[in-house]
Parts: structure tokens; C-alpha cells; sequence
């Protein structure tokens, strides 16, 4: 019985150090880490206004859409969208003006592979889809994109996660503004 | 000396004693990225080597696995909150990998085959030995893996990038997949048998 | 995410071995012959099922209360071997058989980077208790299916020719690679138009 307390003490001795140890630096490197998370959330906020301000974050407005930002002065919208890819659930965020025209999308987390998906990280990418989605309706298929086909070659489930997400939010900012 | 460079082609942890395969293979598309890893893996080697055979004299034998693993987690975790403070980008690619450096074989193994029995500078002379040798295996595999599937060699995500004419607008994208992967590390595996043979005569 | 989608995410689109690297040392390890594989197999299904409920339990009511993720490594590692043990222990004392049939590769389960894998998947995509079960239990079946799968292609290879230097691990490797490619066929896309995600 003594035995085995002692062993138990022992353990016992190296989790508390191990734990104690891990709280010490968590204390140092969490602020850092919430710090660089809101200043990269600014800045991706900022430019995604498209020269307007974001305004105050709404969480869930509607479904598949977790948070939305107004733009100040009626300008728009910034969404937070998700789509399917190959690896997963792709975090895709865009804004778009009042009449659900995509102003900058950007394509945030997401476990694509390298090389084939990740390609949608670029910015070129994302930028075939800035224009559409009010008069100039959000490509469905490859086949829609004409001579940009060749830019998004290859990642058809990366592509199609993309686009259903942005359609939805274009159609979502319409039923918001009325139209 | 000699222990110092068992890791690179004798005791290779990932050609020869097959260990550690699945970090190998998962972050090994760019070689950015296995670096990386292989950093991450050599300090918590180091760090869980150096604490287990300290403490060697006062773990007894029948708790000795709770009580490594508790030593390995803490390294691990260590290395991912310092990794996700000051190296966002590279912490978000490896991604969840870094937390599953906890049972990668090679540091649970090396815990109970060298440094439970050994002394302190031994077994960090054993860890940085194994530890270099899975850099050289991951880095060998994410060569091969990027300049294929890819048509590039990352060494800096910033301005570090080597683009390879001709393969790097249309890459075999397949060596990006984990099949490609599998296909890689069987062919490479046989290369440093060989080399193995080579070099022993 | 239905439960139906999440079987078939993780017995086929995102298999645990072959399309996302975890669980491959016992994949190469224990698939020398189909009797080890499917006891392998099974006493991975068994440990994962419970694990990602359990590990799903110590976040929601333990880790995120306390303020205490960053122990997450440590107590969900603590967790797999624990319950690997007792696992072990029961199945021991109650089932002989079925003791004889798994006993061996049982330690082995704790170094199986697919068990503490599936269960930090599960708390990633922010899963339900139900649906972490879920995962864990397809997630394990996926494992069995690849394991079983890759047993038969080397029992046959044991009477081929292979060339020297790729004996033994190399063609393992290389076979499975020429699986995975099989199995990147099932596309996600596909099957969220069959099944509706």
C-alpha cells in the first residue's frame, strides 16, 4: 500500500510540475497569440471594406454564415462563409456592395492540399469572382469562367465549395437589401 | 562520435526503423514546412531525452509510461504555444501535427530504449543524433515531394521560393497527395537501403 | 453535418490512413497478415469510439470550464493510455478469447497517432457528443477497412517477385500508395450531392 502512494506521488509530482510549467508560458505566449489574432482580423477587415469602415460583428444572421459586419454608411456587407472543400470546411470571407456584388473575397482556414487546392489561396484566384454575383451572376462551373478557366484548373471540389458559398452569400446581402 | 551519426544512415528513424511515418508524410509537401517539423521534433527529443534520464533513478519501472508521456506532452505542448505565439504561419500549416508530435514513435521510443538506461549526455548526444536523422529522412521526402508535385522548393514561404522551369506550371500534382507520398517514401526507403550497402562495403 | 455523412467521411472520403496520414506506422507494422490486421483493426475501432466520447466529455466539462486548454495534449494523451489500459485490463478478466485475440496489440494503441487524431479532429470541427462517437467509430472502421485491405495485397506479395532493396517495407509503402490513389476517387463533392452533406 505505502508502494504504491509513493508511486502515486510521484506521478502525481510530475504532472503538477508539467502543469505548472505549461501555465507559466501559456500566461506569456496566449496574450501574444490574441493579440496577432484581432490585429490579423483587422487588417483582413479593413481591406475587405474596400475603402469603406467595418462596422460592429453580428454572430449567425443567418444560417452558414457564422458572423457579418456591415460596412458604415450603408455600404455593404462583410461575410464570413462556409464552403466544402477537399480537406474539409474552407473558411471563405467576402463583402459584397448593396446590390450583392463581390467587392474582395479572401479564403481563410482551410486543410486543402498543397499544391492542388491551396492554389485558392492566392490572391489571383479569388479575384476571378470579384464582380459577379449582382448583375453578372457568381459562376457555377468551370465552363462560365471562359478564359479564366485556366486559373482555377485542376481543384474542381475546392472551386465548387467556393462558389456555392459565395452565391449564397450574394443572394443573402440581396434578400437583406430588399431586392 | 560515432553515435552521432547512426541517425543518418544506419539507425535512419524513418527509412530504416520505420518510425515517426506519419509527421513524416503529412507536412512533408514543402520542404518549408519539414523543416519545421523537424525543428519541433529535435527540441522536444532533446527536452523529453534530457528530463527522462535525469529522473531515470526516480521513475519507477511500473509507472514509467504515464509518467514519460506526461514529460513528452508538456515538450510538445511547450513547443506548439510557442510556436502558434511567435511562428503563426508555419504553427498553421503543420497544423495538428504538432500536437500529435506526442506519439510519434521515435521520442516515446528513444525515452524507453536509451534514455531510461543512459546518461544525460548520452542520451541528448542519442537525441540529437535521431533528431538529425529525421530531419534528413523529412527533408529528403519533402524534396522529392515538392519539386514533383509542386514545381517548387520552399525554403522561406517569404521570398524563398525556387520555382523549377518547366515543372512548376504543370507539376504532377499526385506527389501532394498522400498516394504520392506513400509511392515516395517506398522508393526512398529502398534508395538509402542500398546506400546502406554501398556504404558498409 | 448528418450522421450518415460523417460515416462515410471518415470510412472513405477522409480515411484515416490514406488520405489523412494518421495511423501509419501500425498500418506498415501489422499488416504483414490478415488475421493481426482485422485484430488490430477492431481493437482500434474499440479504443477510438471511446476515446473521442470521452475526450469530447474532458473538453466540454474540464478543459474549456477551467480555463485550461492549453493541458489539452497532455490529459487527452493521458486519457488514450488510460482507457487502453483499462480496456486491456477488462477485456482480460472478462473475455479470455477475445483477450487472446487482441492482448498483444493493445499497448500498442497508445503510439496509434490516429486515436489522439480522431479525437482532436473531433474537438476541431466542434462536434457533439453523438457525433464525436460517431467519428471515432468510423474513423476506427476506416482504419480496419485500410488495414484489411493492405493485409491481402502483401500476403499475395509474399509470393511474388520483388526486387531486392524493395522488399518487405518499400513495396508495402508503394502498394499503398497505388490504394490511396484508389481511394481519392471518392470525392466530396460527389457524395454531399448524394447524400445532401
Amino acid at each position: 500500500m505505502k508502494e504504491m502512494a509513493n508511486k502515486a506521488l510521484r506521478l502525481g509530482i510530475i504532472g503538477a510540475v508539467a502543469a505548472l510549467l505549461l501555465a507559466v508560458v501559456n500566461n506569456f505566449t496566449e496574450p501574444v497569440i490574441a493579440e496577432r489574432m484581432t490585429r490579423e482580423l483587422t487588417e483582413a477587415l479593413t481591406v475587405l471594406a474596400a475603402g469603406g469602415t467595418p462596422g460592429a460583428v453580428e454572430t449567425e444572421p443567418a444560417p452558414g454564415v457564422p458572423q457579418r459586419w456591415p460596412i458604415k454608411g450603408g455600404k455593404g456587407w462583410i461575410l464570413e462563409l462556409t464552403g466544402t472543400g477537399y480537406g474539409g470546411p474552407m473558411t471563405i470571407v467576402a463583402s459584397y456592395d448593396t446590390g450583392g456584388t463581390v467587392m474582395v473575397a479572401r479564403l481563410m482556414g482551410n486543410n486543402e492540399t498543397v499544391g492542388f487546392g491551396k492554389k485558392a489561396e492566392d490572391s489571383s484566384y479569388m479575384k476571378i469572382f470579384v464582380g459577379t454575383g449582382g448583375n453578372r451572376p457568381v459562376p457555377r462551373t468551370k465552363a462560365d469562367l471562359g478564359a479564366d478557366a485556366d486559373t482555377v484548373a485542376g481543384a474542381t471540389v475546392t472551386f465548387s465549395g467556393i462558389t456555392d458559398a459565395l452565391r449564397a452569400g450574394s443572394e443573402l446581402v440581396q434578400e437583406w437589401e430588399g431586392r | 562520435m560515432k553515435g552521432l551519426f547512426k541517425g543518418l544512415l544506419k539507425e535512419n528513424p524513418i527509412f530504416v526503423l520505420a518510425l515517426g511515418l506519419c509527421p513524416a508524410l503529412a507536412v512533408s509537401t514543402t520542404v518549408n514546412n519539414a523543416l519545421g517539423m523537424s525543428a519541433a521534433t529535435l527540441i522536444v527529443l532533446i527536452g523529453s531525452n534530457l528530463v527522462i534520464s535525469s529522473l531515470r533513478k526516480h521513475i519507477p519501472d511500473d509507472i514509467h509510461i504515464p509518467a514519460y508521456i506526461v514529460i513528452i506532452a508538456a515538450f510538445v505542448t511547450l513547443v506548439d504555444m510557442t510556436m502558434q505565439a511567435y511562428f503563426p504561419a508555419l504553427s498553421k500549416s503543420l497544423g495538428i501535427f504538432i500536437p500529435l508530435i506526442v506519439v510519434n514513435c521515435i521520442i516515446l521510443g528513444r525515452a524507453e530504449a536509451f534514455a531510461s538506461k543512459n546518461t544525460i549526455g548520452a542520451s541528448v548526444i542519442d537525441a540529437i543524433a535521431m533528431g538529425v536523422g529525421f530531419t534528413v529522412g523529412l527533408t529528403a521526402i519533402a524534396l522529392v515531394r515538392e519539386v514533383l508535385g509542386a514545381g517548387t522548393i520552399t525554403i522561406f514561404p517569404d521570398g524563398g521560393v525556387i520555382r523549377i522551369p518547366g515543372l512548376a506550371d504543370k507539376p504532377a500534382l499526385v506527389f501532394a497527395f498522400p498516394a504520392g507520398a506513400l509511392i515516395v517514401v517506398g522508393f526512398l526507403q529502398a534508395f538509402f537501403r542500398w546506400l546502406g550497402e554501398v556504404t558498409n562495403k | 453535418m448528418t450522421y450518415i455523412g460523417i460515416i462515410i467521411t471518415y470510412v472513405f472520403v477522409s480515411n484515416l490512413v490514406l488520405s489523412q496520414f494518421l495511423g501509419l506506422c501500425p498500418f506498415i507494422g501489422v499488416s504483414k497478415n490478415t488475421e493481426s490486421a482485422v485484430g488490430m483493426g477492431f481493437a482500434v475501432t474499440f479504443v477510438m469510439s471511446l476515446a473521442t466520447l470521452i475526450t469530447w466529455a474532458l473538453q466540454h466539462f474540464i478543459l474549456v470550464p477551467l480555463n485550461i486548454v492549453f493541458l489539452q495534449t497532455v490529459t487527452f494523451i493521458l486519457v488514450i493510455a488510460s482507457l487502453v489500459q483499462l480496456v486491456e485490463m477488462v477485456v482480460r478478466k472478462y473475455s479470455p478469447p477475445l483477450y487472446q485475440a487482441l492482448g498483444i496489440y493493445l499497448p500498442l494503441i497508445t503510439t496509434n497517432c490516429g486515436v489522439l487524431g480522431i479525437a482532436l479532429i473531433s474537438v476541431n470541427e466542434s462536434y457533439g457528443p453523438m457525433e464525436s462517437f460517431i467519428a471515432g467509430l468510423s474513423a476506427g472502421i476506416g482504419f480496419l477497412i485500410a488495414l484489411l485491405f493492405m493485409s491481402g495485397i502483401r500476403e499475395r506479395l509474399d509470393t511474388e517477385k520483388v526486387p531486392k532493396h524493395l522488399k518487405g517495407t518499400p513495396i508495402a509503402f508503394i502498394s499503398g500508395g497505388l490504394m490511396a490513389l484508389a481511394f481519392m476517387a471518392f470525392d466530396r463533392a460527389l457524395l454531399t450531392n448524394l447524400i445532401g452533406g
